[in-house]
């Protein structure tokens, strides 16, 4: 009898829990930086979160192409609970701006998340100075993609893409195709991101142990350098008005696509492009060929990050909005909708993910290799040294400025404006 | 006495009819300006307090960095070359219309309208104009066996194309031309007909003179919307799909504003942008001020 | 004799005068209207007829479907709605601020108004540049930012441009007016409200459009204050969706076509006004 009055009360007080939490869900807004159909995938994968925790509601709302805004509404005390409309190279910026709350406490607390479930890499890129300041729940890596039927018309082995950057140049030369009046029809290859090809020459942009900035390393010059040469090669006004006419990678007029480009750099997203644009292509991968002394098999990795601003009321809810979609089940689902690496290491090697997105096989040999770096430099001005790099790289192949010149310049620009912030 | 108080009582009469514009010049120019000098001596990102640096902002625009010098240079650019030629034709376009012609509305109401078109939208629509390889331009270039330049992509011609897409914009200052043009005398020119007088010596010896004033206004404003130049290099610079900012290429683009909002608000180097909005008052200060002065020699005023 | 050689060259230079201003008016004119037809042109064609050499002018097939795609891409009503929702309250605002304001300043004699005028033009030269950052931080502190507050309330303190031009026209009404209605016993603020303000209407036409054109128009003010796209502007809307999907040029054209297309109506619906008003105010020099 006794017992039969205890599971009434304990009922009882289940429900009324249960439906007093029903009461007070907490909503959370949430900004991404993701829009368009990736947008609504982005919901259905978030409506899994909201059947398991029943009691948040997330807001979603994407800032996509107007990434600025994030600082000015922080700034502006309207900030998100949550944001992933940021990506990893802009952590250290935004940790110094102090507009991001750290999670180390959160990640001591929590066991869903523990450094060793990621790709020690990517883990690194989540931390800036001793603290972690926010979460990936996608990240990407990139390769050249080929178009096998321009390998096939040019004499070239469709199965073989070239090893070295010396194979690479002639493949490039026999792929470009130009009309009776010296006029670009086809393109090769366009190369250019400074950032990555200094790595693939064997540079460094960095030395962390040092903090020194070293944007004129001797092996970034030579990428310059050899940007340089392509340009001069095929003619600046050649290609400046060639490549005017090109796409948006997620455009129709996208020039891989529309064969303007016989080799592109992509990453494991080509796949959704490819069948939505030309879904005939018959595409290969390869790594970035390196010149001699330079890295094999380099990809560099960023993708977006889930991250706790300053002034939030719900830092608790958001947070268990962050280990959600960050963790094993959020990433899964994430990566078969965004065709998109997932940054742990065992939800990346889950052979039912492979098997459903074979691509990312690619990518994830690339990522378990030694030459996977952050596609930016872990400062604060790193905003900034992007912006002095395009501003280099677009110099040099433009003939008007020297490799060496042009990145000291970057150098005592960049080492000017990180002195004054410290 | 009795005057006094009338004084009194108009002074608060006046005050009163104007006072929305005394809170608002407190508020959002008077506050604003006193708060951005003091911002110009700082280091300030919004989230934390500013940080007094005195003139070290100031310095390093002068002394330290490039793109300072490039962005003026950038904008003297459009000043030296941009601005007659808007002005010319703009004046062109009114001496024109204001001439005994058919068709007079719709002529004035095709050269007016694309001076209202959102910029946002006649920055859309010249970023295709000037498509090196589908553009409008370099089509009809090729048309006639010539190959275009690449205009915005070319740091040669992306200046130049600037201020063609401005052409196109003239009707403000076409409008104004016009209602000054209306307010000449037509006796004037019959008397100078009777003298004999050319066409040419009747636009030189009385349209100009007596259309100087109203050039000094479209000089004035032009000079100071040419200083501000924003949003359609904003739109129209960044290149695409790469990690260039605004003022691409080659930064011949970059011109002064744009480099300030890059500053203030994409590096938030408030503190920075507020020197730079300084320096550019101070610019905006001396242009008027030399303007006015020089209208003591080549502007008539009716009555001198 | 004489006389028919002079009149006969008079007619000939008449002639060769008349063909000089039209040629350049037909030449000029097809500048002019060039790009529009090349805006209209390209917003309806099917992708594959953009980036044809020659290119096609007149599209094959007409894609009216692009205007209906251009229309869900962007949300254009919401974006319309926010549009408004800013330009009217704003230019009701600047209206019954600048012309109280133009009042002060020419019909009621103060000491030290001019003075005081001066100060006003001078504000006109200050750069937008200078206050920006500084109001920025203002309407932070406020919790302005995100709404639509900081673009729609300055409106109500006056544009020193509007007080210029509305100053201008009161200044040619006959003071006789004012004196008339004193004598009367009417109040200042009344000879404002009965008879300066029914007066002014052609002014306040011009000031009305000119203001809702450039809220209508207005970049840098919706970039800076506005964050989340639900409260976008058009003119925002529209560079948005440029950096979004970039260049889909039939789509940008479509887009561009239908935010420009209301201010053209506009225009077209009130140019007489505008133009007499323009003449109306000082703006002669």
């Amino acid at each position: 009898m006794r017992r039969k009055w205890n599971v009434l009360v304990i009922g009882l007080l289940v429900c009324l829990l249960a439906s007093s939490t029903v009461l007070a869900k907490t909503k959370i807004t949430y900004w991404t930086g993701w829009g368009g159909d990736e947008l609504e995938d982005l919901k259905v994968v978030i409506e899994d979160f909201h059947k398991a925790n029943p009691d948040i509601e997330v807001e979603t709302t994407t800032i996509f192409g107007a990434y600025e805004k994030l600082l000015t509404a922080i700034a502006g005390g309207r900030g998100p609970d949550v944001v992933s409309a940021i990506w990893a190279s802009q952590l250290a910026g935004l940790a110094h701006h102090g507009a991001l709350q750290p999670l180390d406490k959160y990640i001591e607390a929590s066991d869903v998340v523990s450094p060793d479930d990621f790709f020690p890499a990517i883990w690194k890129s989540f931390t800036y100075q001793g603290h972690v300041w926010a979460l990936g729940a996608t990240t990407n890596t990139n390769f050249e993609a080929y178009n096998k039927d321009f390998f096939r018309e040019a004499g070239l082995d469709p199965e073989t893409p070239p090893k070295n950057l010396t194979e690479f140049e002639d493949v490039i030369r026999k792929l470009t195709k130009w009309d009776a009046n010296g006029e670009l029809t086809r393109l090769g290859y366009l190369p250019g991101g400074l950032l990555k090809l200094g790595f693939v020459f064997g540079g460094e942009w960095l030395n962390e142990d040092t903090g020194e900035i070293t944007a004129d390393h001797p092996r970034n010059v030579a990428a310059l350098e050899w940007l340089g040469d392509f340009w001069a090669e095929y003619g600046v006004d050649n290609l400046q008005n060639f490549t005017a006419g090109f796409g948006n990678y997620w455009s129709p007029n996208n020039p891989f696509m529309v064969g303007k480009l016989a080799i592109q750099s992509y990453g494991e997203w080509i796949e959704q492009f490819q069948t939505r644009y030309n879904p005939s292509l018959d595409y290969g991968l390869f790594a970035t060929p390196a010149p001699e002394g330079g890295r094999e098999n380099v990809t560099t990795f960023g993708g977006s990050v889930f991250a706790i601003p300053v002034g939030t009321k719900k830092a608790d809810a958001a947070w268990r909005f962050v280990e959600w979609i960050t963790g094993p089940e959020g990433q899964k689902k994430l990566a078969k909708v965004f065709v998109n690496m997932p940054p742990r290491v065992e939800v990346a090697r889950d052979p039912e993910l492979l098997e459903a997105v074979p691509i990312l096989q690619f990518g994830l040999g690339l990522l378990e290799g030694p030459n996977a770096f952050g596609d930016y430099v872990p400062v604060p001005v790193w905003e900034q040294y992007l912006a002095e790099m395009g501003r280099a790289e677009e110099a040099v192949t433009r003939g008007v400025a020297k490799a060496d010149e042009a990145l000291k310049e970057v150098r005592a620009t960049i080492e000017r404006e990180y002195q004054k912030i410290q | 006495m009795l005057q006094l108080k009338k004084k009194h009582r108009d002074l608060a009469t006046g005050l009163a009819f104007i006072s929305p514009w005394i809170i608002g010049f407190l508020a959002f120019v008077l506050y604003p300006l006193v708060a951005s000098f003091y911002y110009s001596f700082t280091q300030f990102n919004i989230l934390r307090p500013p940080r007094w640096i005195g003139l070290e902002g100031y310095a390093e625009l002068l002394f330290e960095d490039p793109l300072f010098w490039i962005s003026i240079k950038n904008t003297l650019y459009m000043l030296v070359f941009g601005l007659p030629l808007s002005l010319i034709v703009s004046l062109l376009l009114a001496v024109l219309l204001n001439q005994d012609i058919r068709f007079k509305a719709f002529f004035r109401t095709l050269f007016y309208l694309p001076s209202i078109i959102p910029a946002v939208a006649s920055a859309m629509l010249w970023l295709w104009i000037f498509n090196p390889q589908y553009g409008l331009i370099n089509s009809v270039l090729a048309a006639v066996g010539i190959r275009g330049p690449g205009w915005l992509v070319d740091p040669r011609w992306s200046k130049p194309a600037f201020i063609i897409m401005g052409l196109w914009g003239v009707g403000g200052s076409m409008v104004i031309y016009l209602a000054g043009l209306q307010g000449i005398p037509e006796q004037l020119y019959e008397a100078a007909e009777i003298d004999g007088a050319s066409w040419m010596q009747q636009f030189t010896k009385i349209t100009l003179p007596m259309l100087s004033p109203t050039i000094l206004f479209n000089l004035i404003m032009g000079t100071i919307s040419m200083l501000q130049y924003f949003t359609a290099p904003y739109i129209m610079t960044r290149g695409v799909g790469t990690n260039v900012p605004p003022g691409s290429p080659l930064n011949s683009t970059l011109f002064y504003s744009v480099l300030l909002f890059q500053n203030a608000f994409a590096y938030f180097k408030m503190g920075y942008a507020s020197a730079m909005a300084w320096i550019l008052f101070v610019l905006i200060m001396i242009a008027t001020l030399v303007l006015f002065r020089s209208s003591a020699r080549w502007v008539y005023y009716e009555g001198q | 004799m004489a006389n028919q050689v002079h009149n006969h060259s008079i007619r000939r230079q008449g002639l060769a005068r008349k063909g000089v201003i039209y040629g350049l008016l037909v030449i000029l004119g097809i500048l002019f209207a060039l790009p529009f037809v090349w805006l209209v042109s390209t917003s309806l064609k099917v992708d594959s007829q953009l980036f044809v050499m020659p290119p096609i002018w007149i599209p094959d097939p007409i894609k009216w479907s692009n205007y209906r795609e251009a229309l869900n891409y962007i949300p254009f009503w919401l974006y319309l709605k926010n549009t408004l929702t800013i330009a009217i309250p704003s230019t009701f605002g600047m209206l019954l601020s600048s012309s109280l304001v133009a009042y002060g300043f020419s019909r009621v004699q103060w000491p030290g108004r001019d003075v005081v005028f001066i100060l006003v033009l001078a504000t006109m030269m200050l750069p937008y540049q200078v206050t920006m950052i500084p109001l920025f931080i203002v309407f932070r502190n406020l919790g302005w930012i995100g709404t639509f507050k900081p673009l729609i309330i300055p409106s109500f303190f006056g544009g020193p441009f509007y007080i210029f031009l509305l100053r201008q026209f009161y200044l040619t009404l006959p003071m006789e007016l004012s004196d008339a209605a004193k004598i009367d016993g009417c109040s200042e603020f009344g000879i404002y409200y009965r008879i300066i303000l029914p007066l002014s209407k052609p002014a306040l036409s011009t000031v009305a459009l000119f203001s809702i054109m450039a809220y209508w128009n207005d970049f840098l003010a919706p970039l800076i204050y506005l964050e989340d796209d639900a409260k976008y502007t058009l003119a925002l809307g529209l560079q948005q969706f440029q950096r979004q999907f970039g260049m889909e040029w039939a789509m940008l054209m479509a887009t561009s076509v239908v935010i420009t297309l209301p201010i053209i109506v506009l225009f077209f619906l009130t140019q007489k006004t505008f133009v007499q008003g323009i003449a109306l105010t000082g703006l002669k020099g």
